[in-house]
């Protein structure tokens, strides 16, 4: 009896710190996931950028108030996006991540530094929300969606 | 021989409706649960809409810049809005759905009518995005982000 016990407690054990191990695999590739878009992006690349994300993702950006759906659309707001800016830079602040079952969520603040050809530099501060499906053991982008943070008046 | 085929053929068909008709079932479930979400926070009913959140849910929401992680702190931000408010009316415009295996959106835009206890009424425009996962056959709701229609 005490021997059947022991075996069940070692087997739960077992099962809990296997579970642990493959959570922090699946949340270390899904920051990998993450921080290679953000790369991607910063640098203007336009392939890496397009690469995790799933054919009939949702994107609700800042400089447009409708939603872009698909890859298609957002492989052209984001060569509109390079097109107009000689310079931009997206910088999480504060990244947190989870994961739910086979989703993914990374979510945090934001700041971008833009400056427009011939124009001055622009910033804006505001949070983002990025959801994430497994597929194939890879991290899929499904979902961004960007809101700015309006700035103190007075 | 003809009989295996027809077998054969029975197979193909079936293998290649069956991940449809599931898709399709998925579909219909989550917008059941998106529908029944919006039913209980217009009726002002907070712990059935956190019931069927998931306990680790995050929120970017309009009434504080700042993410709102947990049942319980997405329950404390309801309560003290509904007791701010006589009536809240949140409507979606044009909700769209997308079912990606086991994970889920539920996006469009929206309009949130308030009517509070002082002051005017007022009428708030914008952008939402709720994040489903299935669990245990069930759809749960992990992740919201709203953003007003400010600035465009």
């Amino acid at each position: 009896m005490i021997h059947r016990r022991a075996v069940l407690v070692l087997a739960m054990m077992l099962f809990s710190c296997v579970s642990s191990v493959a959570y922090g695999q699946d949340l270390a590739a899904l920051k990998a996931s993450f921080n290679t878009e953000i790369d991607a992006l910063n640098r203007r690349d336009l392939n890496a950028t397009l690469a995790p994300v799933h054919d009939k993702m949702v994107l609700f950006g800042i400089f447009s108030p409708f939603p872009i759906e698909g890859k298609e659309g957002f492989q052209q707001a984001v060569q509109e996006y390079f097109d107009d800016y000689e310079r931009a830079i997206f910088r999480p602040i504060d990244p947190e991540f989870k994961i739910i079952g086979t989703t993914g969520v990374a979510w945090g603040n934001f700041r971008i530094a833009v400056k427009l050809k011939n124009g001055p530099a622009k910033y804006f501060d505001g949070r983002y929300l990025f959801t994430y499906a497994q597929s194939d053991g890879k991290w899929v982008i499904i979902s961004m969606h960007y809101s700015l943070l309006q700035p103190l008046v007075g | 021989m003809i009989c295996r085929q027809v077998v054969l053929a029975f197979a193909v068909i079936t293998l290649c409706f069956a991940p449809s008709v599931v898709r399709g079932d998925d579909l219909a479930d989550l917008r059941a649960v998106f529908d029944k979400d919006i039913r209980l926070f217009n009726a002002h009913n907070k712990d059935a809409f956190v019931a069927s959140a998931h306990d680790d849910i995050i929120l970017f929401g309009i009434l504080s810049p700042f993410a709102v992680k947990g049942k319980e702190a997405l329950r404390q931000l309801m309560q003290g809005y509904f007791d701010d408010h006589v009536r809240v009316m949140f409507t979606p415009v044009n909700p769209e759905f997308f079912v990606a295996g086991t994970s889920a959106l539920a996006w469009g835009h929206y309009t949130i009518a308030e009517q509070p206890k002082v002051g005017p009424r007022e009428t708030i425009h914008g952008r939402y995005t709720f994040t489903y996962t299935k669990v245990d056959g069930k759809w749960l709701l992990v992740a919201m982000h709203l953003s007003p229609l400010q600035g465009y």
